[in-house]
C-alpha cells in the first residue's frame, strides 16, 4: 500500500530473519522466522516487551547488523550494510551526538560525508533544525541543550540526511512526558509533510498505537511476530482526542494482552480482548508490566 | 537553563559576580596567597640552611647570590646560547616524536588488528631506557646536535604514541554505530571523529613529552659534550661557579613550567566543546 503519492523510497522487506548471538554452549537464539514488510510511506511502529530483541531487529533493518538467518531487503537490493536512503534515530541520543561539533555541524555532518558544500550544507541544517522546531541553536554544543532538544536534533540530522526512510529506535524514551507527545506529534507531521517512511521501534503501547498506521507486536522467545495490527483512527492524530477514543482503548487492551500473554503463557494468548479491561485498569497495566 | 548556562560560560570579568562567583573569586586569590607562601618558606629556608653554613657555600649558595647571578647572566651572549641550544634540541625531537607518534597511534588506535600486532614491540621498545642507549647513538652519529634530537625523540614519542592509540581506542561504540549509520567516509572520520575524540588524551602525551623533551635534552647536555644548559651547569660546577650553576637549573625549572603552562592554555582552548564540568 502506497500511503502518500509523494512517498518516495522502496519498501524494506524482512523475510525468515533470525538473529544469534554466542557459540556453541553460550548461543542465545534472540529472533527467529521473522517476517515483515514496510512499504514507503507508512508510518510502522514496532512493539515488545523488554528484551524481545527490538534494537537488534532495528540495527538489521538499518544495515548496521547482519541478520543470522533470513534476509532483509530495500527495493531490489539485499541490504548488509548502511544504505544512503535509511537513516537512524538512535534511543541514546546523548551518546550518538557528537560532543565536539556545533548543533548545526552535528545535523550537517552526514551532508559532510556526501560532499555537500559548506554553504548548502548550513542551509540544509538551519532548514531542518527548524522542521524540528529548533530554530537558532546551531551555534550551541550538543551539551547546552536539554534531553528533548537533543533529540530533536538527532532527529534534525536523519532528516538532513535525505533518506525516504527513517528508523528510531526508542526515541523517545528518556525524555520527559510534555517533550514526548511533543516529539511525537512531530514525528507524525513529519511523516505528513515529508512523505517519508518511518519505522519507530518502542516499548511503550500507548505510543505505539497512537502513532502508528500499524502496530507489529513481537514476542516469544526467541523472539518473532505475534500480530500485525492496522490501526483505524484515521490519519488525524491528537493527544487528547485520540488517546480518549474508545477505540484506542480497544487497539491498545488488545496489543497489551498479547505482551502480557506472552509473557504469563509463553505466546498461548491470542484472544483479542475487546471489552474485557476498562481503559484505565489498562492504563496502569501497561505503566508496569511494560516499563523497563 | 540554555541562557544561564551560556552566562556563566562568559560571566568572569562582564556579568555582575554573584554571591557563588564572588566565593569563588575569593578562594581563587586565597589559593594563589597560599600558594606563593609555600614558594617563600621554600626560599627562607634555603636561605637559612645557606647562611647556618651545614652545607658549604661553594656547594649550597643561598638564595641572594644565586637569583644575583641572573642580571649578569642576562646581558651574556652565552647564557642565551645555552638556551638556545637545549630548546632546539628538545624542540626538534619534540615535535618529530609528535609528526610520527600521532598519526601512528591514531591509526594503530583505530584497528584492532594493527594494535594488537603492534603491542609486543612498541612495549619491548618503550622498556629500554633511553639514556642507556646514549652511548650506541654517540658511537652512530658522534656529539653532534642530531644526537640530543635523536634521543629527545625517542623518549617522547611513546607517550605521544601511546597517548594516541589510547585516545582512538576511546571512540565510544553509540558514536562508531552513529557514523557508520551515516556511512561518514573514511577520511572525514579519521579528522572529524576519532582525532577530536582522542584530543584530551594525545594532549596528555603531548604534555608529558614536552616536559620529558627538556629533561632529556639537558641530560643528553650533562653527558656529553653538547653544548646547552646541561653543559653550562657542568662547566660552572667544575670552575667552582655554583651559583652560577644554580642559576642554570633555575633557568630549566622555569622553562619547564613556562612549557606546562603553554599546554594548559592550548588544551583549554582545543577543549572549549566539552562542558564545564570538565574544564575545571
Amino acid at each position: 500500500m502506497q500511503r502518500h503519492l509523494k512517498a518516495r523510497g522502496s519498501s524494506l522487506v524482512v523475510d525468515g530473519v533470525g538473529k544469534t548471538f554466542g557459540h556453541g554452549a553460550d548461543e542465545h537464539r534472540v529472533i527467529e522466522d521473522l517476517s515483515l514488510r514496510v512499504d514507503p510511506g507508512e508510518l510502522v511502529c514496532v512493539v515488545g516487551p523488554s528484551g524481545a530483541g527490538k534494537t537488534t531487529l532495528l540495527r538489521c533493518l538499518s544495515g548496521l547488523a547482519r541478520p543470522t538467518s533470513g534476509t532483509i531487503s530495500y527495493g531490489e537490493q539485499e541490504l548488509t550494510k548502511p544504505h544512503a536512503d535509511i537513516a537512524v534515530v538512535f534511543q541514546d541520543y546523548r551518546g550518538s551526538l557528537l560532543p565536539w561539533m556545533k548543533v548545526r555541524d552535528n545535523v550537517a555532518f552526514p551532508l559532510e560525508g556526501m560532499g555537500v558544500k559548506r554553504a548548502a550544507r548550513r542551509e540544509r541544517a538551519d532548514e531542518c533544525l527548524a522542521a524540528v522546531g529548533l530554530p537558532g541553536v546551531g551555534d550551541k554544543y550538543p551539551w547546552q541543550l536539554s534531553g528533548g532538544m537533543q533529540q530533536r536534533v538527532a532527529i534534525a540530522r536523519g532528516l538532513a540526511y535525505e533518506a525516504p526512510v527513517l528508523l528510531m529506535d526508542e526515541p523517545f524514551g528518556s525524555v520527559d512526558a510534555q517533550s514526548r507527545f511533543d516529539l511525537e506529534d512531530l514525528t507524525l507531521s513529519l511523516r505528513e509533510r515529508l512523505g517519508i517512511t518511518v519505522v519507530v521501534v518502542t516499548h511503550d503501547i500507548d505510543e505505539a498505537v497512537y502513532l502508528g498506521d500499524r502496530v507489529i507486536v513481537l514476542g516469544g522467545s526467541p523472539t518473532t511476530v505475534v500480530d500485525n495490527l492496522t490501526i483505524d483512527l484515521g490519519d488525524d492524530r491528537d493527544q487528547l482526542r485520540t488517546r480518549a477514543h474508545a477505540r484506542f482503548a480497544d487497539l491498545r487492551t488488545h496489543v497489551l494482552t498479547l505482551i502480557r500473554g506472552d509473557r504469563s503463557a509463553a505466546g498461548s494468548a491470542d484472544t483479542p480482548a475487546r471489552d474485557e479491561d476498562t481503559p484505565g485498569q489498562a492504563a496502569a497495566v501497561t505503566e508496569s508490566a511494560v516499563r523497563r | 537553563m540554555v541562557t544561564s548556562t551560556t552566562r556563566q560560560r562568559s560571566a568572569p570579568g562582564r556579568a555582575p559576580l554573584t554571591g557563588r562567583a564572588r566565593a569563588v573569586g575569593q578562594g581563587r586569590t586565597g589559593l594563589l596567597l597560599l600558594q606563593a607562601s609555600t614558594v617563600l618558606l621554600v626560599l627562607a629556608v634555603w636561605a637559612a640552611l645557606a647562611a647556618a653554613g651545614f652545607v658549604s657555600s661553594t656547594a649550597l649558595p643561598g638564595p641572594g647570590a644565586v637569583f644575583g647571578r641572573f642580571p649578569e647572566l642576562f646581558g651574556d651572549g652565552a647564557y642565551w646560547q645555552a638556551v638556545l641550544d637545549t630548546l632546539r634540541g628538545a624542540v626538534t625531537g619534540f615535535v618529530l616524536a609528535v609528526v610520527v607518534g600521532v598519526p601512528l597511534g591514531l591509526v594503530t588506535g583505530t584497528y584492532a588488528a594493527a594494535e594488537r600486532s603492534t603491542r609486543l614491540l612498541v612495549d619491548v621498545l618503550r622498556s629500554f631506557p633511553v639514556i642507556a642507549l646514549l652511548p650506541v647513538f654517540l658511537l652512530v652519529l658522534g656529539s653532534t646536535p642530531t644526537t640530543k634530537s635523536t634521543v629527545v625523540f625517542i623518549a617522547c614519542v611513546f607517550p605521544v604514541f601511546l597517548q594516541a592509540q589510547y585516545g582512538a581506542r576511546s571512540v565510544t561504540p553509540m558514536v562508531a554505530e552513529t557514523v557508520r549509520g551515516y556511512r561518514i567516509p573514511r577520511l572525514l572520520r579519521f579528522h572529524r571523529v576519532i582525532l577530536p575524540s582522542a584530543t584530551p588524551s594525545i594532549m596528555t602525551g603531548l604534555r608529558l613529552a614536552a616536559t620529558t623533551s627538556v629533561l632529556v635534552a639537558i641530560g643528553v647536555e650533562v653527558l656529553t659534550t653538547l653544548p646547552g644548559i646541561g653543559h653550562e651547569v657542568v662547566q660552572a660546577q667544575q670552575g667552582d661557579a655554583s651559583a652560577t650553576a644554580y642559576a642554570y637549573i633555575i633557568t630549566a625549572g622555569v622553562i619547564g613550567y613556562t612549557i606546562n603552562l603553554l599546554s594548559q592554555v592550548a588544551e583549554r582552548r582545543l577543549l572549549r566543546w566539552r562542558p564545564p564540568a570538565h574544564t575545571d
